[in-house]
């Protein structure tokens, strides 16, 4: 191939990557946003099947140590055996790495969370640098567990991880305690704005002659629900306020009292939860009984706008 | 034939810097506003202001298959409380260690 005829071949594909280049910027935000939540929800699914695995071998080694410490209790009984301890030593190793392990997969799990841009700023302390302390503990215990000689090594750090598991435990119910409340804030924010657009559909509908009084009656309870929820979340974001047990950096300073205040604060969220599943399956019965009354009518528009009786409504706006 | 030339420039310029099908990709997809940026168990979507604020209804052309909403759940409410289910099930995740070996 003449060099005239390389050039000739080449100018324009670089003129046109160089056109293109200039709309790769609206591409790549476009896609950006959906990638970026692809990739969180990815990495949160490996740390929770790593979090079941571990769940797993952690339960199993517990159960074969239980056995060995069963079987050493009663070869005890009768004369000392030291093949017997030292299996029950290795088990008992085998139990606590297993266990450090698992304690490590909730951390991560706990940390994806915490991560996540949706939660970003929901917490006043840095609770990575706190997790990623737990973590480098748990590290260091692994190594001495490891390398343990005596069954009283073995059982020294077994006492020593029962400490941090026990705060490990209350610090997670605390710092997702928070996540959620964060998550069920935007969805009591937003239901405001369904409110609205309930009551607008139910003028439209009305505004044609329909009878719509089943539709208000569903309007109705899912605005008395969501109140209800919303009174309830007061309550939890109020005790929240108290952290009672914990320091404002969400590190366990009174078990005892961290317990009791995550107890009241769980079962609260869970009041809430209950009160929004029913404000939702309310609406689920608001939207069946607007696709009955609307039958016929309804039509989602070229522009995506759902349309009664051939009027577009800002009502319900499908995708 | 000149023009025949540009065209498959155009076109192999397009697809080698991903202007093609990534469109196609996002109109078929699940979009941010639905489901937002939130980890989940799959098929789990956030609770974002945008995810109420568009309220879908279910017609062949919305969402995805992975977080289509029920026919009735106007408002894609539905999604948010499962998101909000799964994160009080990780708030309860708990290890029990045996009280002493």
């Amino acid at each position: 191939m003449k060099p005239t005829n390389i050039f000739r071949i080449l100018t324009p594909l670089i003129l046109a990557l160089f056109i293109l280049s200039l709309f790769s910027g609206s591409v790549a935000a476009q896609t950006t946003a959906r990638e970026q939540y692809e990739k969180t929800k990815e990495q949160y699914q490996v740390q929770k099947e790593k979090f079941d695995n571990t769940r797993k071998q952690f339960e199993d080694a517990k159960k074969l140590f239980e056995e060995a410490n069963k079987k050493f209790k009663n070869v005890r009984d009768n004369k000392s055996d030291n093949r017997s301890k030292e299996e029950l030593m290795e088990k008992a190793r085998e139990y606590i790495l297993r266990a450090i392990n698992h304690t490590e997969a909730q951390l991560q799990v706990m940390k994806n969370r915490l991560d996540n841009p949706e939660n970003k700023g929901i917490l006043a302390s840095d609770a990575i640098k706190i997790i990623d302390a737990h973590t480098a503990q748990l590290e260091q215990m692994k190594g001495n567990v490891s390398q343990a000689t005596t069954i009283d090594e073995i059982r020294a750090a077994h006492k020593e991880l029962a400490g941090i598991v026990a705060k490990i435990n209350l610090e997670t119910r605390y710092f997702m305690g928070m996540v959620l409340n964060h998550r069920i804030d935007n969805f009591i924010n937003q239901t405001d704005n369904v409110s609205a657009k309930v009551d607008d559909a139910v003028a439209k509908l009305k505004a044609n002659g329909t009878d719509t009084e089943e539709l208000e009656s569903d309007a109705a309870e899912f605005k008395n629900k969501v109140k209800e929820a919303k009174d309830i979340q007061a309550q939890t974001v109020a005790l929240f306020a108290t952290h009672s047990g914990f320091a404002a950096d969400g590190t366990v300073t009174n078990e005892k009292d961290a317990r009791d205040f995550l107890k009241k604060a769980n079962e609260l969220q869970r009041d809430t939860i209950k009160r929004l599943k029913e404000a939702g399956k309310q609406l689920i019965e608001f939207g069946k009984e607007f696709r009955k009354l609307a039958r016929g009518k309804v039509k989602v528009s070229e522009k995506g706008e759902l349309e009664i009786n051939g009027e577009a409504t800002t009502t319900l706006t499908a995708k | 034939m000149k023009w025949i030339y540009i065209l498959i420039v155009l076109v192999v310029a397009a697809s080698a810097s991903g202007c093609v099908d990534k469109n196609q990709a996002e109109t078929t997809g699940q979009t941010p506003a639905q489901t937002s940026v939130s980890p989940g168990e799959p098929g789990e979507a956030a609770v974002t202001p945008g995810a109420v604020v568009t309220p879908v209804i279910a017609t062949p052309s919305a969402g995805s298959p992975a977080v289509s909403p029920a026919p009735d759940d106007l408002f894609g409410t539905e999604s948010n409380l499962s998101a909000i289910d799964t994160t009080f099930n990780d708030m309860n995740m708990e290890i029990s260690l045996l009280d002493t070996i």
